[in-house]
């Protein structure tokens, strides 16, 4: 299993990965899944800290998914370069949780990582939909199995359930 | 900006002892409340790279019951009270409250008695708030009183204090708010980059 830590980003077409975020708080762990055009399976996960770089001078750094606006063409650079096409990709998101009620723009950091994230995957164009897992209060870690094409989520309070799994048959796209 | 935090050792030895006197106000009110024998370990306090600090504290997906606690004023620090499963259960009875009520008062009484002391050492004014209590992954918890001061630095500055009872373990995580602690230290006339060492 590969763990992705916070700030940072992996991507693999290697069908006996398993990238994972576990752990995630306010953090939002950002899945982005597609195909070759041999139609192998290729899987990004960044794990976002916070929504908006503007606070950052540094451009990129050690840290590429620290930031939600930066994390998002980052790992969709990455998938790219790794071979998948863009038409295929897909995307989910994982965590933003409200763990304590701080005050000062420090307890909703979660809501606007999430909501950072959908506008910059929008304007990349990237398909979201409804696979994300978001919000509320508990702590959550994610799973991608590449072998299956399947995305996995638990918390700390729920078994381990499916978020998306990318359709591995003929025409599956 | 800043590229990373730097504190000097000279910095970091001020900051463990003022860790040190808040621990020793927080066990003080620990004993007050549970009528236990309590031990304090010397405060660690680490400056860790940002993709370290996830588990620098235990397995992130450790189950713990945290209590937020929030310090402002004269010093600005998120803060979590770790308690290990069974113990809320166990300080509950020694105190016969429920649990959550029990733990939250653990963390009123522990969280005010630290920012009193730093408060009386500092001359400064620094109140503490209670921000929530859940059990859930120690990562989570970690995570989520890092990010807010991770902005414009690539290493978060951590203190851990650990009040151990009987049986209980207790942690104090706290994560200062950068410039704040600084600003502390100053007062104490602890300046910026003054250290014989480095």
């Amino acid at each position: 299993m590969r763990a992705v830590q916070i700030g940072q980003l992996q991507v693999s077409s290697s069908p006996g990965d398993i990238l994972a975020a576990v752990g995630l708080g306010s953090c939002v762990a950002l899945v982005v899944g597609g195909f070759t055009v041999r139609r192998q399976v290729v899987f990004g996960l960044a794990h976002v800290l916070l929504p908006d770089s503007a606070a950052d001078a540094r451009e990129g750094g050690a840290d590429p998914a620290k930031f939600a606006d930066r994390a998002v063409p980052s790992l969709l650079d990455e998938l790219i370069r790794l071979g998948a096409r863009r038409t295929t990709l897909r995307a989910g998101m994982v965590g933003g949780a409200r763990m304590f009620q701080f005050g000062s723009g420090a307890g909703d950091i979660g809501e606007r990582n999430a909501a950072a994230l959908a506008r910059a995957l929008a304007s990349a164009g990237v398909r979201l939909d409804d696979r994300c897992d978001v919000g509320g209060t508990t702590g959550r870690s994610v799973r991608v199995v590449l072998s299956e094409g399947r995305v996995l989520v638990r918390t700390s309070r729920s078994a381990e359930q499916q978020l998306f799994q990318l359709s591995l048959g003929p025409g599956g796209e | 900006m800043t590229a990373g935090r730097t504190l000097t050792e000279n910095e970091l030895d001020a900051i463990r002892e003022l860790a040190n006197v808040g621990a020793g106000a927080a066990a003080t009110e620990l004993y007050r409340l549970t009528r236990r024998e309590i031990r304090l370990e010397v405060p660690h306090a680490r400056v860790l790279p940002l993709e370290d600090v996830l588990d620098a504290f235990g397995p992130p997906e450790a189950e713990v019951t945290a209590v937020g606690v929030e310090l402002s004023g004269g010093l600005d620090m998120l803060m979590a009270l770790l308690l290990r499963p069974g113990a809320a259960d166990e300080i509950a009875r020694g105190i016969g409250e429920a649990p959550e009520r029990a733990v939250v008062e653990l963390a009123e009484r522990l969280s005010t008695g630290f920012a009193a002391s730093l408060s009386t050492l500092t001359h400064t004014a620094i109140h503490a708030r209670v921000a929530g209590v859940t059990t859930d992954m120690l990562g989570a918890i970690v995570q989520s009183i890092t990010a807010p001061d991770a902005a414009n630095q690539s290493d978060m500055l951590l203190v851990e204090l650990s009040l151990l009872g009987r049986k209980e373990a207790l942690r104090l995580l706290c994560a200062p708010r950068s410039g704040s602690i600084e600003a502390l230290l100053a007062r104490l006339g602890v300046a910026p980059g003054d250290d014989a060492s480095t």
